[in-house]
C-alpha cells in the first residue's frame, strides 16, 4: 500500500488539492465548528461591551493584582504570534524548504493571534476611547507618550510587527490568490469570486520580471521580521524585568520569554496542522516528516524553557532576598499551586515523550502535547503575572485574584475568534503555500528522479 | 531573422506554452541568445537562475528599503527628541532629556516599521501591481502548470516552428501591450554583441 505522504502530485494536481476547499460547499462539520466559534466570539464581544458600560470592575482585578487575566492572555497570544513568523522567517532565512508545507498556517496563526492580543491591552488601559493616546501626536494638552518607558516601546513593536506580518502574509498569498482567480467557474458566484481574488491578487500575473522583486521583497520581509518578532517579545518581557515585582524583576526574562513564546506557538502550530491535514486531506503536503520537524524544534525550545525555569529559582535562592525566595515558594506551595504544578506537567512532563521518534510521528501525541502545551503556557503566564502580585514586597498588600464570569467569557471569547478567523481561512485561502509547494516539490522530484537515473 | 530591436506593435508576437520547466528555461536561454530584447516569460512558481537566463539586473528593492529604514531610523529619533527636549522637556526618574540608550527599542522598530512597509509598497511598484479584477493571462494555465515565453518577429511561421522546435506544447497569438497600454514585455538589457553563433542560427526565424 502506497504512503500517501510519499506522493509526489504534479502541479495541477497540487493547485487542485489546494483550492479545493475553496470551491466547495462547507461540510457539516465545518459549519458547527464556526457556529461554536462564532458563538465564543460574541462571548467576547459582549465581555467587551458590558466593560465598555460598568468598567474595569466587572473583571476579577483588584487594587493588588491590577494585571489579571487580560495581561496573561495578552502574552499568552502574542506568544502564538511570535511562533509564525519563527517557521516562516526564521527557517526561510536558514533555507529550510520543509517550511513550505506548514508556513502559510503559521503566518495565518500569527495575523489571527495578534489580532486577539491587541485587543488586550486596549481594555487594559481603562479608558479604550482615548487609547489614540498611545501614539505621539500634537494636541493641546501637550499630552505625550513617556518613551522611556517600556509600554510604549509595546505600542512601537505590537504596531509594527502586526502591520509587517499582515503585508508579508498578503505579499506570499499574491501567486496563489492569482492561481484562484484564474481557476474561477464562469457562473455568477464564479465571475464574484473572480473579482474579489484578482482584486487581491493586485494583478498578478507571474511574468519573470514579477518574480524577480517578488522573491527579493519575500525573502527581505524574513529578515525585517527577523528582529521585529525577538524585538516585540523582549519588549514585554523587559516591560516587567524593569519592575520591582519579585518574580518578574529578572534579567533573564527577555530570551526565557521569547523561548517560551516560540515553544507555546509551535504547539499551536501542532493543535491547528494535524487536524487540518485530516480534515483536508492533506497529507501529501503536510506530511508526518514536517509535524516531526517541528516536534523537534518544540523539544529543543522546551528545553531552553526548562532551563529557564531552573534559572528562575536558581536566582531567587542566590539573590538572598526574601521577597524573591518567598514568591516562588508561594508558586510552588502557595493556595495556587496547581497552577504551577500543572504547567510543570504540561510543559516539562508531557514534552519528554518528544526524545522518542515513534511518539514524534504519532498523531495523537503529537496533538495531546500540543493542547498540554498550550494548557501550561497560558498557565505559565498567569503564575508570572497574577502570582507575582498577589505575593510582592508588601505583605500588608497580599490578597488573593480570581476570575470572575467575565474573565471567563473573555478568555473562551479570544479563543473563539482565533478559531472562527482560522476557520474562515481554511475555506477561503489556500491552507499550503501553492506556489512554493510546486517549486520544492516537484524541483525535489527531478532531482531525485535524476539520481536514481 | 528576429528583428532584435524594433518598435511595439509592429510584426506578430507569438507565445509558446511550455509543459515543463527545463524545456521552458531552455527555451528562454536560446531566445536570448538569439538576441531578443523584447521578450517576456511566464512561469506558475518561480524558477530558479532565470534572473540569470534572461539577464535580468538585481532588484532594486533591497537598495530602497534599506534607505527607507535608515529614514525611519532618524525620523523616529527626531520624533522622540522633538517630544522629550524641545517641545515639552520633564525630569522624568532624575534622567537626562537626552535619554538616546531609552530611545534604541521604538527607533529599531519605527525603522523595521518603515522598511516593511516600504518593501511591499516598492515591490508593488516595480511588479506593477494594483488591485485589478480584470487581468487575463495569455493561457489561464499559466498560473497552475504551463510556463510561456512571448516573442515578437516578423513572420509568425516562421515563429511558431522556432517554437515548435523548442520544445513549446502550443503556440498562441499575444498582445504586445497589456489592458493599460503597456509593453508586456520584460526591460531587458540589449545582450551580448557576439551572441552565441549555434543559438543564433538555432533562433533564425
Amino acid at each position: 500500500m502506497s504512503n500517501p505522504d510519499q506522493r509526489v502530485p504534479s502541479a495541477a494536481q497540487i493547485t487542485t488539492d489546494l483550492t479545493a476547499p475553496i470551491f466547495r460547499v462547507p461540510s457539516l462539520a465545518w459549519f458547527g465548528g464556526f457556529a461554536f466559534s462564532a458563538s465564543l466570539a460574541g462571548l467576547m464581544f459582549l465581555c467587551v461591551g458590558m466593560y465598555i458600560i460598568e468598567g474595569y470592575g466587572i473583571f476579577g482585578v483588584n487594587n493588588t493584582v491590577n494585571w489579571g487575566n487580560d495581561i496573561a492572555s495578552y502574552i499568552f497570544w502574542i506568544g502564538i504570534a511570535v511562533a509564525g513568523t519563527l517557521v516562516s522567517s526564521v527557517l526561510l532565512l536558514f533555507r529550510q524548504r520543509w517550511r513550505t508545507g506548514v508556513n502559510r498556517a503559521t503566518e495565518a496563526m500569527t495575523i489571527f493571534a495578534i489580532n486577539i492580543a491587541g485587543i488586550y491591552p486596549l481594555i487594559h488601559t481603562g479608558r479604550p476611547w482615548v487609547d489614540y493616546w498611545l501614539i505621539p501626536h500634537p494636541n493641546t494638552l501637550l499630552l505625550y507618550p513617556q518613551f522611556k518607558s517600556p509600554i510604549v516601546w509595546d505600542v512601537f513593536a505590537i504596531t509594527g510587527y502586526a502591520t509587517a506580518s499582515v503585508l508579508f502574509f498578503h505579499l506570499g498569498l499574491l501567486p496563489d490568490l492569482a492561481a484562484i482567480r484564474d481557476r474561477c467557474p464562469d457562473t455568477r458566484i464564479g465571475r464574484i469570486q473572480r473579482m474579489i481574488y484578482g482584486a487581491l491578487a493586485l494583478g498578478w500575473k507571474g511574468t519573470a520580471t514579477q518574480w524577480r522583486h517578488y522573491e527579493r521583497a519575500y525573502n527581505q520581509f524574513a529578515w525585517i521580521a527577523t528582529p521585529l518578532v525577538i524585538g516585540m517579545h523582549s519588549t514585554i518581557a523587559t516591560l516587567l524585568a524593569v519592575s520591582l515585582v519579585p518574580g518578574w524583576h529578572a534579567s533573564v526574562f527577555p530570551p526565557y520569554f521569547v523561548s517560551g513564546a516560540i515553544f507555546g506557538g509551535l504547539a499551536m502550530a501542532l493543535c491547528l496542522l494535524v487536524p487540518l491535514r485530516a480534515a483536508f486531506k492533506l497529507q501529501a503536503y503536510i506530511t508526518l516528516d514536517h509535524l516531526e520537524r517541528l516536534a523537534k524544534i518544540m523539544l529543543a525550545v522546551g528545553m531552553i524553557v526548562l532551563h529557564v525555569y531552573v534559572i528562575e529559582f536558581f536566582c531567587a535562592w542566590y539573590s538572598e532576598s526574601p521577597s524573591e525566595r518567598y514568591q516562588f515558594w508561594y508558586r510552588c506551595f502557595g493556595e495556587h499551586k496547581w497552577f504551577f504544578w500543572t504547567m510543570v506537567f504540561c510543559n516539562v512532563g508531557m514534552l519528554q515523550l518528544f526524545w522518542f521518534k515513534s511518539l514524534r510521528r504519532n498523531l495523537t501525541v503529537l496533538l495531546m502535547v500540543g493542547l498540554a502545551v498550550n494548557l501550561g503556557m497560558w498557565l505559565e503566564r498567569y503564575n508570572i503575572i497574577v502570582l507575582s502580585l498577589e505575593r510582592d514586597h508588601l505583605p500588608s498588600k497580599w490578597t488573593s485574584y480570581s476570575f470572575q464570569s467575565w474573565d471567563y467569557m473573555l478568555l473562551a471569547g479570544s479563543f473563539g475568534l482565533f478559531f472562527t478567523q482560522f476557520l474562515l481561512f481554511c475555506r477561503l485561502i489556500p491552507m499550503v503555500s501553492i506556489a512554493e509547494v510546486k517549486a520544492t516539490l516537484l524541483n525535489r522530484h527531478r532531482a531525485s528522479e535524476s539520481h536514481h537515473g | 531573422m528576429v528583428d532584435a530591436v524594433r518598435p511595439l506593435g509592429i510584426g506578430p508576437y507569438r507565445a509558446g506554452i511550455f509543459a515543463d520547466e527545463a524545456g521552458f528555461v531552455a527555451a528562454c536561454r536560446a531566445a536570448r541568445a538569439a538576441g531578443h530584447t523584447d521578450l517576456q516569460a511566464w512561469s506558475p512558481w518561480p524558477v530558479h537562475g532565470l534572473d540569470e537566463v534572461l539577464g535580468l539586473d538585481r532588484s532594486l528593492i533591497g537598495r530602497a528599503v534599506f534607505t527607507v529604514t535608515v529614514l525611519g531610523w532618524l525620523f523616529c529619533f527626531a520624533l522622540q527628541y522633538h517630544l522629550q527636549v524641545t517641545d515639552w522637556p520633564i525630569v522624568y526618574g532624575g534622567k537626562p532629556y537626552v535619554t538616546w540608550q531609552l530611545w534604541v527599542v521604538p527607533i529599531l522598530e519605527t525603522g523595521l516599521l518603515f522598511g516593511a512597509i516600504a518593501n511591499f509598497l516598492v515591490c508593488c511598484h516595480l511588479c506593477k501591481l494594483m488591485p485589478d479584477p480584470f487581468v487575463v493571462l495569455p493561457d489561464p494555465r499559466l498560473s497552475d502548470d504551463r510556463f510561456a515565453i512571448a516573442l515578437g518577429g516578423s513572420d509568425s511561421v516562421a515563429l511558431d516552428a522556432w517554437f515548435t522546435a523548442q520544445g513549446a506544447e502550443s503556440v498562441i497569438d499575444v498582445d504586445p501591450l497589456d489592458a493599460k497600454g503597456e509593453p508586456i514585455f520584460a526591460d531587458l538589457p540589449s545582450t551580448d554583441d557576439k551572441p552565441n553563433a549555434d543559438a543564433k542560427e538555432q533562433a533564425h526565424v
